[in-house]
C-alpha cells in the first residue's frame, strides 16, 4: 500500500490546541441567521404575479383567495366523495393503517371494501403480514416486492414497514434500496407521485426477475424510462436493459447441447470474463451457469464462477454469494487437473476461509450454526401453530404459514411432516391460492435450477419452496425430480460463519486497531461509526451515534475478519433541543410513546429538550396519529422535525 | 440515521428546511475560508440561492450538507478572488489580533476571526480548504473528497501538507508573539 493511502499523521499538540481554540470561530449569531433567512425568502419570492406581461394582484392576496376557494370547494367535494364512496374511505383507512404499521387493521379495512383492487391489496397485505414475521430472512427479491407494496400503500410517505425493510432486509447497495431512495428524491423534486410510485415498483420488480425471467423484466424496465425519463432511476433501468440484451435468454434445460461445445464454451468463458471485468456480474454468472449446464464440472467455468461470486459477495457483502463461491472453489479442487497451477491459490483461499471460521481472535463472538438451526426450527414450529389457529378463519393465511413452516423446518422434522399434512388437506382449494403464486413458483424453480450445481443447498431450499407453494403444479413435479437428482449426488458443506471481534466505544471516541495486511474495508451501518485505514497494519474507528456497526476487513491474502463496533449510549444528562412543526398544527407531540405535553409548533425560542440518543416521535391530532419517525438526537444539535398527520 | 435518510423522510425538501439545518455550518465555512466578514451574509445568500436553483438536479449521491459545502467552497473561492481584486483583504492590523480583555462580544468575535484568517491566509487555497473542512469542520476525508470533487488520496495529501504548513506558520506566530 502506498503512502498516499495512509492518511495524514496524527495532530501535533500545537495544532490540536489551535483547532480547539477556533472550534467556534466564524459561528454566526441567531440574529444574523434570521436576517439572512428573511433576505433569502425575499430573493426567492415573486413580488407580483404576471400573466402575458399583464400584472395581477400581489401573491399574498391571491394566496388568501386560493385558500378560501380551495377550503370551500374541498369541503364540498370531500362531503360528496365521502357520502358517495365509502369504499374509497376504506381504502384510505387501510393505507393509513399500513403507514402506522397496523397490518391487522389494514387487512380488515381492505376486506371491508369489495372492489377488485381491494381484493388484490388484501391478499398482498396478508402475504406481507406473514413476511413481516421474519423480515431479516427475506431475500432481495422478496424484500423488493414488499418494498414495492409499501410504496404503493404509503404513497411514498414514511411507514413502519418501509423503515423495517430499510433497516432489516435491504442491504446497503441493493437495487431495491437504490430505487426507494431515488423515488424519494424524485418526490422531493416535485415529480408526479403516481408515476414515481409506478416507476419504483416497476424497477424493483423488473430487477428482481431480471435474471430468472428477462423477457418479463424487459417491459417493466422500459416502463421506468417512460414514466420518469431523464432521471437516475431511468438511467439505471436503461443500463439494466442493456445488460439484459447482452446476456443470453433464460436457461433452457431441455434444449440439446450446442453442436460445437468446445468453441461455445470458450466464447462463453471469454464473454463471462469480460462481463466480470466490467462488473456486470449478473451477466457473467448467467454465462458461466450456461457454460456449466453444457459441461458440468468444467474447471475453468467452475473457478471463474467462484471468483465472480467471491468478487460480488465481497463488494456487496452478500453471505450467500460468499457461500456459493466457497462451494465452487471446493468443487474446483475436485474437478481440476492435479497439475493445474490455480489449485494452490484456491487452497489458500479455502484455508483463509476456514481460519475465519475457527475464530482465533480474542474476544470473539461466534454465530453458532446450532443456535441458528434451533431458532429456525422454533420459527417453523411457531408458523405451523399460527397456521393451525388460523386454519378455520383464514385458510389463505394459514396456507402461507404452513408454507413458511415447511420451508423453514428441517426436512426430517415433525414440523415439516405436520405442515405438509396440513397443506395436503388444503390442496385443491384454489380460492386460497394467491394469484401470484404460479408466477412466483416458476421464478423460484428457475432460480433453483440455475443454482443446482453452484449452490445445491440453496437450490434444495428453493425446490422445497416450489413444492410447498403449488404442490400440484408442473413446476412442483419438476422440482421433485431435481430434488431426487440432488439427493443422489453428495452435497457440499456450506462454509462456517465469519468471526467477529467486538470493540466497544463511546460517541465521538476514536479507537486505533492493529490488523495485519489490511487490503480494504467495508462498513455496514455507517451512521453508527466510521472507519479509516491509517496504514497497512492500522485502522481507526470513530463512534458517531449509539448502536452497532460491522466493519468487514479484507487482508492482502484475501482473508476476511469482521469487527463488531458497539457504540455505547451517551452519558446521562446530555440533551438535544428539538424544533417541531406539523401539518396541521396543534398536534400533540409524543416521544417514545409518551405524551410530552407539548403541542406543535415547538418554536426555536422554546425548544423541546430530549436526552441524547435514538428516539421515536409521533404526532396526534384530533384522534389521528402520524407515522412514527425515528430520530437520533446528538448533544447540542437543534434539528427541525416535521410531521404529517393523515386527514 | 444518516442525514440523507432523515432528509428522504422530510418531504418535500424546501429551501427553508435546508437553510435551517445547514445555514450555521455554511456560514462558518465561508467565514473560515477567507470570505471577508462583511461579505459572509451575501455569500451565504449565494450558496442557498445556487442550491435553490439546482435542487431539482440534486440526486442524493452525497449528503445535502456535503453538497452545500461543495457549493460554499466555490462561492468562497470566488469571493476571495473578487475581494483581493478590490483590495478588501488587507493585512490584519496587529492591534486587532493582540490579546487583551475586550468587553464587547462582537469585537471579540471579530478579533478571533481575524486571528484565524491571519494564520489560514498564509496557506495555499487548496490546503486551506482541506484543513478547514477536515480539522475545523470535522468532516471525514470521504465527505471532503465528495464536496471538493477530488480523489481521497488528494485530500489526504493536501491535509498532510496543510497541517505541516500550518505548524510552521503557528511556530512563526508563537515566536513573533514571544
Amino acid at each position: 500500500m502506498s503512502d498516499e493511502n495512509e492518511g495524514p499523521p496524527p495532530l501535533s499538540p500545537e495544532l490540536h490546541e489551535f483547532f480547539e481554540a477556533h472550534a467556534k470561530t466564524g459561528e454566526p449569531t441567531q440574529a444574523e441567521l434570521g436576517r439572512a433567512l428573511l433576505r433569502l425568502h425575499g430573493a426567492t419570492r415573486p413580488t407580483r404575479l404576471s400573466v402575458g406581461g399583464r400584472r395581477l394582484l400581489p401573491p399574498e392576496i391571491l394566496a388568501v383567495a386560493a385558500v378560501l376557494v380551495l377550503s370551500v370547494g374541498g369541503a364540498f367535494i370531500g362531503w360528496r366523495v365521502r357520502s358517495a364512496n365509502a369504499q374509497t374511505e376504506a381504502l384510505s383507512t387501510a393505507k393509513a393503517a399500513w403507514v402506522r404499521g397496523d397490518l391487522e387493521a389494514a387487512s380488515a379495512a381492505f376486506e371491508a371494501c369489495s372492489t377488485a383492487e381491494c381484493a388484490r391489496l388484501a391478499a398482498a397485505v396478508k402475504r406481507a403480514k406473514v413476511q413481516s414475521e421474519n423480515i431479516a430472512g427475506l431475500d432481495e427479491a422478496e424484500a423488493g416486492s414488499l418494498l414495492a407494496l409499501d410504496r404503493e400503500l404509503s404513497g411514498g410517505a414514511r411507514s413502519v414497514m418501509g423503515d423495517r425493510l430499510e433497516q432489516e432486509a435491504l442491504p446497503e447497495g441493493s437495487e431495491a434500496l437504490f430505487a426507494a431512495k431515488q423515488g424519494n428524491v424524485m418526490l422531493m423534486a416535485g415529480h408526479d407521485q403516481t408515476k414515481v410510485i409506478s416507476a419504483v415498483s416497476a424497477f424493483v420488480h423488473g430487477s428482481a426477475i431480471a435474471s430468472s425471467s428477462p423477457e418479463l423484466a424487459r417491459p417493466l424496465l422500459k416502463q421506468v424510462s417512460e414514466l420518469v425519463p431523464d432521471t437516475a432511476l431511468a438511467r439505471a433501468a436503461q443500463k439494466k436493459l442493456e445488460s439484459l440484451d447482452a446476456a443470453p435468454l433464460e436457461p433452457k434445460p431441455a434444449s440439446p447441447a450446442p453442436a460445437s461445445p468446445t468453441t461455445d464454451l470458450g466464447t462463453l468463458l471469454e464473454r463471462a470474463k469480460e462481463a466480470k471485468k466490467e462488473k456486470r456480474y449478473k451477466t457473467a454468472v448467467s454465462l458461466l451457469q450456461q457454460c456449466l449446464q453444457d459441461e458440468p464440472n468444467q474447471p475453468d467455468c467452475v473457478v471463474t464462477l467462484a471468483s465472480t461470486f467471491a468478487t460480488r459477495g465481497s463488494e456487496t457483502d452478500n453471505l450467500q454469494d460468499n457461500t456459493r463461491a466457497l462451494s465452487l472453489y471446493k468443487q474446483f479442487l475436485e474437478v481440476a487437473e492435479p497439475t493445474d497451477k490455480r489449485i494452490e491459490r484456491v487452497r489458500e483461499i479455502l484455508k483463509g476461509a476456514s481460519l475465519e471460521t475457527q475464530g482465533q481472535e480474542t474476544r470473539n463472538v461466534k454465530t453458532q450454526p446450532s443456535d441458528w438451526a434451533t431458532k429456525r426450527a422454533a420459527e417453523a414450529e411457531d408458523a405451523y401453530q399460527r397456521g393451525v389457529v388460523l386454519q378455520e378463519r383464514d385458510p389463505g393465511a394459514a396456507r402461507l404459514l404452513f408454507i413458511d413452516a415447511l420451508v423453514s423446518s428441517d426436512p426430517a422434522s415433525s414440523t415439516q411432516q405436520k405442515a405438509r399434512a396440513q397443506l395436503e388437506m388444503l390442496e385443491g382449494d384454489d380460492s386460497v391460492l394467491p394469484a401470484s403464486v404460479k408466477s412466483q413458483s416458476r421464478s423460484l424453480y428457475l432460480k433453483g435450477y440455475q443454482l443446482r450445481d453452484s449452490d445445491p443447498a440453496e437450490a434444495r431450499r428453493l425446490f422445497h419452496q416450489v413444492i410447498a407453494w403449488a404442490p400440484g403444479g408442473s413446476d412442483a413435479q419438476k422440482a421433485r425430480s431435481r430434488l431426487e437428482e440432488l439427493d443422489a449426488s453428495p452435497g457440499l458443506e456450506p462454509p462456517g460463519k465469519s468471526v467477529a471481534r467486538v470493540i466497544t466505544l463511546a460517541i465521538n471516541e476514536r479507537v486505533s486497531i492493529s490488523v495485519k495486511d489490511v487490503s480494504r474495508t467495508v462498513i455496514r451501518n455507517s451512521t453508527v461509526a466510521e472507519v479509516r485505514v491509517l496504514g497497512a497494519d492500522k485502522l481507526e474507528v470513530k463512534g458517531l451515534s449509539h448502536g452497532e456497526a460491522t466493519v468487514l476487513i479484507w487482508t492482502n491474502d484475501n482473508r476476511r475478519m469482521d469487527l463488531l463496533l458497539r457504540v455505547s449510549e451517551p452519558a446521562r444528562g446530555a440533551m438535544g433541543l428539538l424544533k417541531i412543526a406539523s401539518n396541521p398544527i396543534g398536534a400533540d407531540v409524543i416521544i417514545d410513546g409518551k405524551a410530552t405535553g407539548r403541542r406543535t409548533p415547538v418554536l426555536p425560542s422554546d425548544p423541546l429538550e430530549v436526552p441524547v440518543g435514538r428516539h421515536t416521535i409521533q404526532f396526534e391530532w384530533n384522534g389521528k396519529k402520524s407515522a412514527i419517525q425515528t430520530l437520533d438526537v446528538i448533544e447540542g444539535a437543534n434539528p427541525a422535525i416535521r410531521g404529517e398527520i393523515p386527514q | 440515521m444518516t442525514e440523507l435518510a432523515l432528509l428522504m423522510r422530510t418531504q418535500p425538501l424546501d429551501l427553508t428546511t435546508l437553510y435551517e439545518e445547514h445555514a450555521r455550518q455554511v456560514w462558518r465555512c465561508l467565514a473560515r475560508l477567507g470570505v471577508p466578514p462583511a461579505s459572509v451574509e451575501d455569500a451565504v445568500q449565494e450558496v442557498f440561492l445556487t442550491a435553490h436553483q439546482r435542487l431539482r438536479d440534486f440526486e442524493a449521491r452525497s449528503a445535502p450538507s456535503t453538497w452545500l459545502i461543495g457549493i460554499a467552497v466555490k462561492v468562497a473561492a470566488n469571493a476571495r478572488r473578487s475581494s483581493s481584486r478590490r483590495g478588501l483583504l488587507q493585512p490584519v492590523p496587529e492591534s486587532m489580533s493582540a490579546r487583551g480583555p475586550r468587553p464587547d462580544d462582537e469585537l471579540e468575535r471579530r478579533r478571533t476571526l481575524f486571528e484565524l484568517e491571519r494564520v489560514l491566509s498564509l496557506l495555499p487555497d487548496e490546503q486551506r480548504e482541506v484543513v478547514v473542512l477536515c480539522d475545523l469542520e470535522q468532516l471525514s476525508a470521504v465527505e471532503v473528497s465528495e464536496a471538493l470533487k477530488v480523489k481521497l488520496n488528494t485530500v489526504y495529501s493536501r491535509l498532510r501538507l496543510g497541517r505541516a504548513s500550518l505548524k510552521v506558520v503557528l511556530g512563526g506566530t508563537v515566536k513573533e508573539q514571544s
